[in-house]
C-alpha cells in the first residue's frame, strides 16, 4: 500500500476554486488506499512543545544570557529585534527545509539531506553534534522544570503564606541557593526519570500526555499574556517588591544596570546597532539557542501532505510566527510592563554576571512571579502560569528525545552506529537503545553541572558545567546543524539534481542557501569565533574556554570524529561497502 | 561463495525508480546474483492533461505546469511518469466527461497500467539481455489481475514468481506471494488471515529445505516492527495526536505465522512502505526495503546468504 503519496493525492483533488476553474482535476482510483491529509495545525501543535520551552514564563531573563549590553529602541528590546531579525532569516531556513523534506520526508531530518547531498561523514557530523546540542537543551531545561517549581512555590507562598512555600527557595539548592550538587542532581534525575517515563509510554498515551500538557501550556502562555496586563501594575509591583525581597526595589535593580552597563542608554540608532560586530551577534546566537527547536518541527513538512507549498508554508511559517511573536512581543510586551531595566538586571543577577544588588527573591525574573509581587490577591492564577511555566521545559525534553531517537534510528540503518543502537523495541515501537542512550548522556551532563568533577582542562575554574556554558557549549555544538542546510540547498543542484526535479522552489534553493547562510556565518564569526581570538588574546585562553563550554564542543567534535572512523572501520571489516549506501543509480 | 540478493519493492508505477532499479542490475552495481522485486508495480492516479489553445496544462501535486509544444509535452509526461501518476491528454470537456463517469476512469486507470506494465517488462527484457543476474517479481494486492498478462507474456526478461515456489541461483528456493490480509481499502488481492494463511502454507510445504529458501511475500509479518503504518479513524483519515501521526501494526498475522511454523533464511516483503528495515523472527531475517520511489528514491537490500545462513544485510538506495 502507498501512503504518503495518496495523502498527496486526495488533497490535490481539491485545491483552491480558482484552480479548480482552470485546471483538471486529478482521477485517483477507487481503491488507492488513500489516507487524507494530515492536517497543519497538528503539527504546529507538535512546533509550539518542541521550541518554546522554559520561555513560557522565562524569556525576560534570556535578555542578559548573552552578557551584553541591552537595549530597547522603538517597541522592542534587542532582544526582541533579534527575535524579528532570526525570525526573518529563519523564513529562508524554513523555505529550503519545506522543498527538501517535500522530495525527501524521512525521519532523521539533516542527516538524510546532508549525506545524501554533501558527504556521509557531514551528514553524521552536523546530526551528532545537532544531538548533543539538544541533549545540552534537555540538561539547560531540566534544572529550569525545578527553578520553575519552586517559582511556583513561592508564589502560593507569596499569596497564601506558610513557611513550606516561602521556604521553596532551598527546595532543591546546596548552600550557595544554586540547584547544583547532591540535592540537586537527585532533583535533577527525578525530572529526567519523569522524562524518561514518558519517553517509553506507548504511542498513543505519549502523544495523549504530551497534548495535554502541550494544551496546558498553551493556555498559560494566553492566560499570562491577556491577565498578566489586564491584572497587574507596575506601581504596584514596584511597590511590593522591596517588601518583598528584603529591600531590592525596581529603581535599585535598574541603578544598578545603568551603572554597570547592563543596560544602554543612548547611542547609536538601530540601523548601526544591528549591523555592528560586538554586541548583538551574540544577542542573535541566544535566538538561535531558542529556536532550536524549529528544525524539528521543519521536518514534519515531509508530513504535511496535498498541495505540497501551502501546507508546508502554513506549517513552518505559521511556527516560526509564534516563536517571533513568543520572543519578541509577549516578552518585550510583559517586561516592559513590570520595567524593562529591571528585568535586564535581574536576569543578569541570575546567570551570575553581577552580583549587586542581589538576586530579587532569590529567583529569575519569571513573569508570573513579578505578577504576583504585583498582585497578590490573583496567585491561585499566578500559580497556575507558572505551573505551565514547570510542564513546558518538561515537556519539551520527550519532544526532543523522539526526534532524536528517529535520527539516531535513520544513523544505524545507515551502520553510522551499531545495528544495537538503533534497534526498534517491539513493545515500546521505538529505539529504547538509543532513547536510553540519550536519556544516560543528559544524566551525565547534569552531573557536571551538579558537582566540581570536571577535570582541570576542561574547567580550570570552576570543574563544572552552568547554566551559561552549557548554552554556549549548545551554540557551538550547532554550529554545522545551521550552516550546512545553506550549503546543502546551494549545492543539491549540481550534487543530486534527481532528487529535487519536481521539489518546491526548485529554482530558487541555491539563493535561499545562499540569502540563509549569511546569517549563521555572521553569528558564528562575531559571536563565537571573534570572541574565542578575543580570548585566547587576553591571557586567560584555558578559563575563557572552559567558561564557555567551548573545550567540550572541542571534545564532542573530537569524538564525533572518532565514531565516525571507527564505525568506518567496523562496516569494512564486516564487509558493508558504505559507498553502496550512497550510490546514485542513472535513471536513463 | 554467498549469493548476494538485491531486493527493492512497491515501485507503484514511478518510472524513475524502475529505470534505477533495471540499470542497477544491469551495471551491476551492486554484484548481485539474484533481484527480487516484492510487489505493488501500479499507481493510483491519472493527471489529465488538457489540450488548450495550441497548449497543454495541468496541475500537479499542487502546481500548475505548462507545456507549450510536444518537447515540453513529453517532458512533463515524465515528470509525471517519474511520481508515479499516469498522464493523459485530454480536451477540458472529456475530462469533465470522465469526472463523472466512474466505470470509464476505471478503464482508463486499468489500461494505462497494463500499458506501463508492459513497458517496463519490455525495457528490463532489452536492457537486462546480457545480464547474468535473474530477476524475479510478483505483483502486490494493490495491483490489478488485469496487468498479470502482461507480467506473464513470453519472451519478457523479467519472471514472474507469484503463487510459486522456483529454484533460484545459489541453491536457493524462492516462495512468492502478492496476496495480503484484508485492508481497509479493499484492494484487487486480498483476503481473510485463513485464507492467506491456507495460501501460503500450501506454497510452503513444496519448499525442499525452508533454510535455503527465501520467502517472498508482499505484505510483512504482523507486529514486527516492519509493518508500521499510520492508524486510521472510522474516516479513514490518520489519527493524530499531538501533531503526530499515530502508528500501529497492519501487518498479516498469517504472515507471521508461516515465519514462525517454516523458518525460512530471508522473508522478503513490502506494502508498508514507511516501515522500511530489517528484523529476526526466531532464526528468519525479516526484511522491508520501504519505498520512495513516488519520491524518485530507489530504497534496497542486499542480502548475502552463505551456507550458513545470512551473512550480510546491508541497506541501499539509489
Amino acid at each position: 500500500m502507498l501512503r504518503r503519496g495518496r495523502q498527496a493525492v486526495a488533497d490535490n483533488v481539491g485545491g483552491s476554486a480558482a484552480e479548480q476553474s482552470t485546471t483538471p482535476k486529478l482521477f485517483v482510483r477507487q481503491s488507492s488506499g488513500l489516507v487524507r491529509n494530515v492536517s497543519v495545525t497538528n503539527a504546529l501543535f507538535f512546533n509550539v512543545a518542541a521550541f518554546v520551552g522554559v520561555g513560557l514564563t522565562l524569556y525576560p531573563a534570556f535578555y542578559s544570557l548573552a552578557d551584553v549590553s541591552m537595549w530597547k529602541i522603538g517597541p522592542f528590546s534587542a532582544y526582541g529585534w533579534a527575535a524579528i531579525i532570526t525570525g526573518l532569516f529563519c523564513v529562508l531556513l524554513a523555505l529550503i527545509f519545506s522543498s527538501l523534506t517535500s522530495v525527501m520526508p524521512r525521519s532523521g531530518g539533516d542527516y538524510v539531506f546532508t549525506s545524501r547531498i554533501l558527504h556521509p561523514f557531514l551528514g553524521w557530523m552536523e546530526s551528532w553534534t545537532l544531538v548533543i546540542a539538544s541533549i545540552l537543551i534537555i540538561a539547560f531545561e531540566v534544572p529550569l522544570v525545578l527553578r520553575n517549581l519552586q517559582i511556583t512555590a513561592r508564589i502560593i507562598g507569596i499569596g497564601a503564606g506558610g513557611s513550606f512555600f516561602t521556604g521553596a527557595n532551598s527546595w532543591f539548592t546546596d548552600a550557595t541557593g544554586q540547584i547544583t550538587g547532591m540535592p540537586g542532581f537527585i532533583a535533577c534525575l527525578v525530572v529526567l526519570l519523569g522524562i524518561g517515563v514518558i519517553c517509553v509510554l506507548p504511542t498513543r498515551s505519549f502523544h495523549r500526555v504530551v497534548t495535554v500538557l502541550a494544551g496546558f501550556g498553551v493556555a498559560c502562555f494566553i492566560a499570562m499574556f491577556v491577565f498578566g496586563l489586564l491584572f497587574t501594575h507596575k506601581a504596584s509591583f514596584d511597590a511590593n517588591l522591596p517588601k518583598l525581597d528584603g529591600g531590592i526595589s525596581a529603581a535599585k535593580l535598574v541603578a544598578a544596570g545603568k551603572s554597570q552597563a547592563l543596560i544602554s542608554t543612548g547611542g547609536p540608532g538601530l540601523i548601526s546597532r544591528i549591523f555592528e560586530t560586538g554586541a548583538f551577534p551574540l544577542i542573535l546566537s541566544v535566538l538561535l539557542f531558542q529556536y532550536i527547536g524549529f528544525q524539528y518541527s521543519a521536518y514534519i513538512a515531509g508530513e504535511v501532505r496535498g498541495n505540497v507549498r501551502r501546507g508546508v508554508l502554513i506549517a513552518l511559517l505559521g511556527a516560526l510566527t509564534i516563536g517571533v511573536l513568543a520572543n519578541s512581543v509577549y516578552t518585550d510586551v510583559i517586561s516592559s510592563h513590570f520595567g524593562f531595566g529591571a528585568n535586564v538586571t535581574w536576569g543578569s543577577n541570575y546567570w551570575g554576571f553581577v552580583t549587586k544588588p542581589g538576586l530579587p527573591l532569590g529567583q529569575p525574573d519569571s513573569m508570573p512571579l513579578m505578577a504576583a509581587v504585583a498582585n497578590h490577591s490573583l496567585w491561585p492564577l499566578w500559580a497556575l502560569i507558572s505551573l505551565g511555566g514547570t510542564v513546558f521545559p518538561f515537556l519539551l525534553c520527550p519532544v526532543y528525545i523522539n526526534f532524536l531517537s528517529r535520527m539516531q534510528l535513520a544513523w544505524s540503518l545507515d551502520r553510522q552506529v551499531p545495528e544495537w543502537f538503533g534497534r526498534v523495541n517491539e513493545r515500546l515501537r521505538a529505539p529504547l537503545n538509543a532513547i536510553i542512550a540519550t536519556l544516560v548522556l543528559g544524566g551525565l551532563f547534569l552531573f557536571f553541572q551538579s558537582f566540581k568533577d570536571l577535570p582541570t582542562i576542561l574547567a580550570t575554574s570552576d570543574h563544572k558545567l552552568n547554566l551559561v556554558s552549557t548554552a554556549f557549549f549548545s551554540i557551538a555544538m550547532a554550529l554545522l546543524s545551521w550552516v550546512l542546510p545553506g550549503v546543502n540547498a546551494m549545492l543539491v543542484k549540481f550534487r543530486r539534481p534527481d532528487l529535487i526535479r519536481n521539489a518546491p522552489f526548485k529554482r530558487a534553493l541555491p539563493w535561499l542557501g545562499l540569502g540563509w547562510i549569511i546569517f549563521p556565518l555572521w553569528i558564528y564569526i562575531f559571536a563565537v569565533i571573534k570572541p574565542i581570538v578575543n580570548g585566547l588574546k587576553g591571557g586567560n585562553a584555558l578559563t575563557y574556554l572552559e567558561g564557555q563550554g567551548l573545550i567540550d564542543a572541542i571534545l564532542f567534535y573530537l569524538i564525533g570524529l572518532a565514531i565516525y572512523l571507527v564505525m568506518k572501520y567496523r562496516s569494512r571489516s564486516a564487509g558493508v561497502d558504505a559507498k553502496m549506501l550512497f550510490t546514485e543509480l542513472p535513471p536513463d | 561463495m554467498a549469493t548476494r540478493i538485491y531486493i527493492a519493492s512497491d515501485l507503484h508505477a514511478a518510472e524513475k525508480a524502475w529505470r534505477k532499479f533495471v540499470n542497477a542490475i544491469k551495471a551491476n552495481v551492486y554484484k548481485a546474483d539474484v533481484a527480487l522485486l516484492a510487489g505493488d508495480l501500479t499507481g493510483k492516479a491519472i493527471v489529465p492533461i488538457i489540450e488548450r489553445g495550441g497548449g497543454y496544462e495541468t496541475e500537479l501535486l499542487g502546481v500548475h505546469r505548462k507545456a507549450k509544444d510536444a518537447e515540453e509535452l513529453a517532458v512533463l509526461e515524465r515528470d509525471i511518469a517519474d511520481i508515479g501518476f499516469y498522464s493523459f491528454v485530454t480536451t477540458d470537456a472529456e475530462a469533465e466527461r470522465l469526472a463523472g463517469d466512474e466505470p470509464a476512469r476505471d478503464e482508463l486507470l486499468e489500461r494505462l497500467m497494463t500499458e506501463r506494465v508492459h513497458a517496463w517488462m519490455a525495457l528490463a527484457t532489452e536492457r537486462l539481455a546480457d545480464s547474468s543476474t535473474p530477476l524475479y517479481l510478483i505483483p502486490g494486492n494493490d495491483d490489478e489481475f488485469t496487468i498479470d498478462e502482461a507480467l506473464n507474456q513470453p519472451g519478457y526478461g523479467p519472471i514472474n514468481g507469484d503463487g510459486e515456489v522456483l529454484d533460484i541461483p545459489g541453491d536457493l528456493q524462492l516462495l512468492s506471494s502478492g496476496w495480503s490480509n484484508n485492508t481497509p481499502w479493499a484492494t484487487p488481492r486480498e483476503e481473510t488471515e485463513e485464507q492467506l494463511f491456507a495460501r501460503l502454507d500450501a506454497l510452503a510445504a513444496q519448499v525442499r529445505d525452508p533454510r535455503r529458501a527465501i520467502f517472498m511475500i508482499h505484505v510483512p509479518p504482523h507486529d514486527s516492527g516492519l509493518d508500521e503504518a499510520p492508524l486510521l479513524d472510522e474516516n479513514l483519515r490518520p489519527t493524530i495526536s499531538a501533531g503526530d501521526v499515530l502508528r500501529g501494526p497492519v501487518g498479516s498475522t498469517a504472515v507471521r505465522q508461516i515465519i514462525e511454523k517454516y523458518q525460512p533464511v530471508l522473508s522478503v516483503h513490502g506494502h508498508i512502505h514507511e516501515s522500511g528495515g530489517e528484523r529476526k523472527i526466531g532464526d528468519t531475517l525479516a526484511i522491508n526495503p520501504g519505498s520512495e520511489a513516488n519520491h524518485g528514491i530507489l530504497r534496497g537490500y542486499l542480502i548475502d546468504i552463505g551456507k550458513k545462513g545470512v551473512e550480510l544485510a546491508q541497506r541501499v538506495e539509489g
